[in-house]
């Protein structure tokens, strides 16, 4: 009969290699690439609103129970729904109904089928490294601000587009393409750039009181 | 988010929409006088008197009791959940096994992500994504930094990660934040 005692060993964090912060010739290559970022599923949310759903049923068929053991005052919820189903007659408010259950059906549906969306832009590295359009529209504002001319600037980006608005003394098609090629290049490092768009607005002049 | 718990979603949000249409289909249909098997008035008689029954009340209770349950264990299926575990390291074998802690290594390898150029600080933690062990890596930079040396500094922890743990090192992505001023 053989033993085999299995012993459970805890590395020290204190690891030298990683606190060395030197670089290794083979680096990335034992490391698995972990997979591109995602949103949670949209039938998450419905899945979610089923669950609360079962829980409030749940809750109605207890609170009958303890009603028809006599711990509760009141008629029967369930008996009550019964009854007021029976016999109804196609009026208005069942046509609302209808659409209502016509429009969640589709949403539900729709939810169920919809893959999930990227949420990240990938950047040029050799491990996985991700940006999220939010950080990328605050990188690309940290360069227009720095554009000559430039006072203020807003941004807001999706995956695919990134818009700068620009406000300052300057405006015209050599401050936008100015801002433009400033974003490019901070946004150099993504491997799937978003389009920069830019609209420069002039400052609004004080009215003067008369 | 576990896969089984997506896939649940994903059928019963199925299931119940489709039972949505086609009762909210057969509705307007009744309205607007389609449906000439049903009639004017919705005749379900067996449906009060099925709730008058003695046994309702216990069918209720039973009822009740099991769609609270489900209700609250999908619930809480949906609750984000961090799972800092161990991984199994090169020399493990039947005469014993070395192991690293997860979380630890990550909170080490965002301590030694932040002291790197461009970097301004940075985070990390372990999390499962359909049933694997994912790293992440979160490094944060100023507004007028360089993306690509940030990027550079990222690569080089996970290398250096890969150094450390070998085969051991589960996925690890990173992410790069930055700061608003």
């Amino acid at each position: 009969m053989t033993t085999t005692s299995t012993e459970t060993t805890t590395t020290s964090p204190e690891s030298t290699a990683l606190q060395s912060g030197s670089r290794i010739e083979s680096w990335g290559a034992d490391v698995p690439p972990a997979s591109p970022p995602v949103a949670a599923p949209a039938a998450a949310a419905t899945g979610i609103i089923v669950a609360l759903v079962l829980l409030g049923l749940g809750v109605v068929g207890i609170r009958d129970a303890l009603a028809a053991a006599g711990a509760l005052k009141g008629a029967l919820w369930t008996v009550t729904a019964a009854e007021a189903v029976s016999g109804s007659k196609p009026t208005v408010w069942v046509l609302v109904g209808a659409v209502v259950a016509v429009l969640l059906g589709l949403w539900f549906v729709v939810s169920a089928l919809r893959p999930r969306s990227s949420v990240g832009l990938r950047v040029s590295a050799t491990s996985s490294v991700w940006i999220a359009p939010r950080d990328a529209a605050r990188l690309s504002l940290g360069s227009a601000t720095q554009v000559p001319g430039v006072t203020g600037a807003t941004a807001s980006a999706s995956r695919r587009r990134l818009v700068i608005t620009t406000t300052g003394e300057a405006t015209g098609v050599d401050l936008e393409s100015a801002v433009r090629e400033a974003a490019t290049t901070a946004l150099a490092g993504l491997e799937d750039a978003p389009s920069v768009r830019v609209r420069a607005k002039a400052p609004r002049v004080a009215r003067s009181a008369s | 988010m576990s896969r089984r718990l997506a896939g649940w979603d994903r059928l019963v949000s199925l299931l119940v929409g489709l039972a949505l249409l086609v009762a909210g289909v057969g509705a307007i249909a009744w309205y607007a006088g389609r449906l000439p098997r049903v009639g004017p008035v919705l005749d379900v008689g067996w449906l009060p008197s099925t709730t008058h029954q003695q046994w309702w009340p216990w069918a209720c209770a039973g009822t009740g009791v099991v769609l609270v349950l489900l209700g609250l264990r999908w619930l809480v299926a949906h609750l984000p959940h961090r799972r800092p575990s161990t991984v199994a390291l090169d020399g493990s074998g039947p005469d014993g096994r070395l192991e690293a802690d997860l979380g630890v290594v990550a909170a080490q390898a965002a301590q030694a992500l932040a002291a790197l150029p461009g970097v301004t600080s940075a985070t990390s933690h372990a999390t499962s994504e359909r049933g694997r062990h994912v790293l992440e890596l979160v490094a944060t930079m100023s507004r007028d930094g360089d993306l690509s040396m940030v990027a550079a500094g990222l690569d080089e922890t996970v290398g250096n990660l890969g150094r450390v743990l070998a085969t051991g090192c589960p996925p690890v992505r990173g992410w790069v934040r930055v700061s608003r001023s």
